[in-house]
């Protein structure tokens, strides 16, 4: 890729990165080495960040950016820019008709499918009136070869216990995003089961936190039938119910969590939204599921390199911020995306 | 291999208050009147008996007790590597866990060993100089005997134990430590009924000496100043189990000297 081509695909970004370690004459420097319109600095605050790194030449050998050849010449420490939560781009909630909800989410050259369907099941006897939730997500060999057969079974293990532990809240369902008091019909003898399924399609980095907003997506366009339930049965007797082909109720969503995953490159910085090449050099990953009222609903950590206390707690307030950000973005892409649906029915 | 049969330090507790129950109840627990099902304080953990050299078979092995919570690991290898591995100069780690039939109070009710598994190696393998024993691997393989909440922490930390007891080169031995939040209180090291009706779990791995988290999961909805007052319980907690590892590690150094 040219320096030209890059510059192109850089769009307006960024963010993240350690603003309060940036003093000040680091950004003057910043200033008179970067040229380019799409390398700065702004300070945390306006809505835009830029993203900051710092390469260490010792410690990150493989340059990057353009920017970080310019930079180079100062012989150490330097700062590149980049994609900001790449959005999701406005891709679209697809009636994959045969599930109740589903959704499509790109990042960047990461696509992701979510699918939802809802079975009728009984209770478990532990939880007599809560629905079900399963969560399962499968590599498709279309994003790489090497997912062939049971190659992507270890990656779809974990990307489904990530997903799980952030959007399914404790044992005791406190903090889930999916209330699953609302998913029962007859309490201990019939609810709905939800099957939410994803589907890694294309991968370049960054997959849970996309598979966290398709999944959230498809939620919102989830339609689940309403049941009518036949009276006058006895206590002992399983329900008939009566599922309706017309009525449909709409899943609340707010409550769903995004995931920000911030990946930890070299020393001192680390980034949202990383390309696969950025994650082929990360030391460790750290995803944090954050809800709409800003409080952290769940948490992992990718990568076995340990990492201060302080850096966590840092971490986790820097994906704070830019949950923000992909939450009010995923929103609005939902509603742009359901608009398009109604428009094209 | 009871508890009690222990001579080394039985409990430890990562509040400095500890010898004083009464006036360990810090002003956060509003709901005072609730009382553990172990009578335990919120911040103490359970007596912890750990010991070396459980298997002779292995090259290395340990046995926790953390209350009602039993763990074996043992540890095979280095041996070369399957086959159908491919070359690699930096060794492998491989973790199992399994649990007995009679772990839990429902007959084989666990389903999700490769889940626990594939946590047990993300929070060992930042410990291990994996280079030091290229192109072989390391087999750890945890069984639960019985299951009394903390499993897994219990599991890392006697996997750590039973590592640096085969004389694989660590950069330091692992401790893990749980804690849940119920209602508004945070609850250190849960028994199997507390965390049935956790609203939410935050466990720590860590390095105690290096003072380096290899691995931290949080479930259930958290503020910001709650983790961070959960972060602190558990490094604490950790670092006094690192302790307790230790000089575990030094008894059974020194009687085999003998």
């Amino acid at each position: 890729m040219t320096s030209e081509e890059r510059e192109s695909n850089c769009p307006t970004i960024v963010s993240v990165g350690d603003h309060r370690r940036i003093k000040q004459p680091r950004r003057r420097e910043l200033a008179m080495f970067t040229d380019r319109p799409w390398v700065g600095l702004r300070t945390f605050g306006d809505g835009v960040y830029w993203t900051v790194r710092r390469w260490c030449l010792q410690d990150h050998k493989a340059l990057m950016y353009s920017v970080n050849q310019t930079v180079s010449l100062l012989g150490q420490v330097i700062i590149s820019v980049r994609v900001a939560p790449r959005n999701p781009s406005s891709d679209v909630i697809l009636p994959y008709s045969k599930a109740n909800g589903s959704a499509r989410v790109k990042m960047g050259r990461t696509e992701v499918i979510a699918s939802v369907k809802a079975e009728l099941g009984r209770p478990s006897s532990s939880a007599p009136g809560k629905g079900k939730v399963s969560i399962f997500v499968d590599c498709s060999p279309t994003a790489a070869p090497q997912f062939e057969g049971r190659g992507g079974e270890e990656l779809s293990m974990e990307l489904s216990a990530a997903l799980r532990q952030c959007l399914l809240g404790g044992k005791s369902g406190a903090g889930g995003g999916i209330n699953l008091s609302s998913l029962s019909i007859v309490d201990g003898k019939v609810c709905w089961d939800l099957y939410i399924d994803g589907l890694v399609v294309s991968m370049d980095g960054n997959v849970l936190d996309a598979l966290g907003a398709a999944i959230k997506a498809a939620l919102s366009n989830t339609g689940i039938p309403k049941v009518n339930i036949a009276s006058a049965t006895t206590p002992d007797e399983q329900p008939e119910v009566d599922v309706s082909d017309e009525e449909f109720l709409q899943f609340d969503t707010t409550a769903v969590p995004v995931i920000v995953t911030l990946t930890k490159v070299g020393r001192h910085y680390y980034i949202a939204d990383a390309t696969s090449e950025e994650e082929s050099q990360m030391s460790s990953a750290v995803s944090v599921s954050v809800n709409q009222q800003g409080s952290i609903c769940g948490l992992t950590k990718r990568g076995g390199a340990g990492l201060d206390p302080s850096v966590i707690v840092d971490m986790i307030s820097v994906a704070k911020h830019v949950s923000e950000e992909l939450m009010n973005k995923l929103d609005s892409e939902i509603a742009a995306a359901e608009a398009m649906e109604e428009d094209s029915s | 291999m009871a508890a009690k049969a222990g001579t080394t330090p039985a409990t430890y507790s990562p509040s400095p208050t500890t010898n004083n129950k009464k006036k360990n109840r810090t002003p956060l627990f509003s709901d005072v009147d609730w009382v553990r099902p172990d009578g335990r304080d919120f911040h103490q953990c359970r007596p912890a008996f750990l010991r070396t050299g459980a298997v002779n078979a292995a090259s290395g092995s340990a046995y926790a007790e953390f209350g009602n919570t039993k763990v074996i690991v043992s540890i095979f290898g280095p041996r070369e590597s399957k086959k159908a591995m491919m070359y690699s100069d930096i060794g492998r780690l491989n973790c199992n866990v399994s649990y007995t039939t009679f772990a839990t109070p429902v007959r084989s009710q666990v389903s999700d060993n490769k889940d626990i598994s594939s946590q047990l190696h993300k929070s060992l393998e930042g410990a291990i100089m994996l280079n030091t024993f290229p192109k072989t691997t390391v087999d750890v393989f945890a069984l639960v005997l019985e299951s009394g909440g903390c499993d897994l922490p219990v599991i890392i930390s006697c996997a750590s134990l039973a590592l640096a007891d085969a004389g694989i080169m660590m950069y330091d031995l692992v401790a893990a430590v749980s804690v849940s939040c119920i209602g508004k209180n945070l609850v250190i090291d849960p028994i199997s009924e507390e965390e049935n009706h956790q609203d939410g779990n935050l466990m720590t791995t860590c390095l105690p000496s290096r003072n380096e988290v290899t691995q931290l999961t949080i479930t259930g909805e958290w503020s910001t100043p709650k983790i961070h007052e959960a972060m602190e319980l558990c490094l604490d907690a950790c670092s006094k189990l690192g302790k307790i590892m230790r000089s575990c590690l030094k008894e059974s150094a020194s009687t085999s000297q003998e």
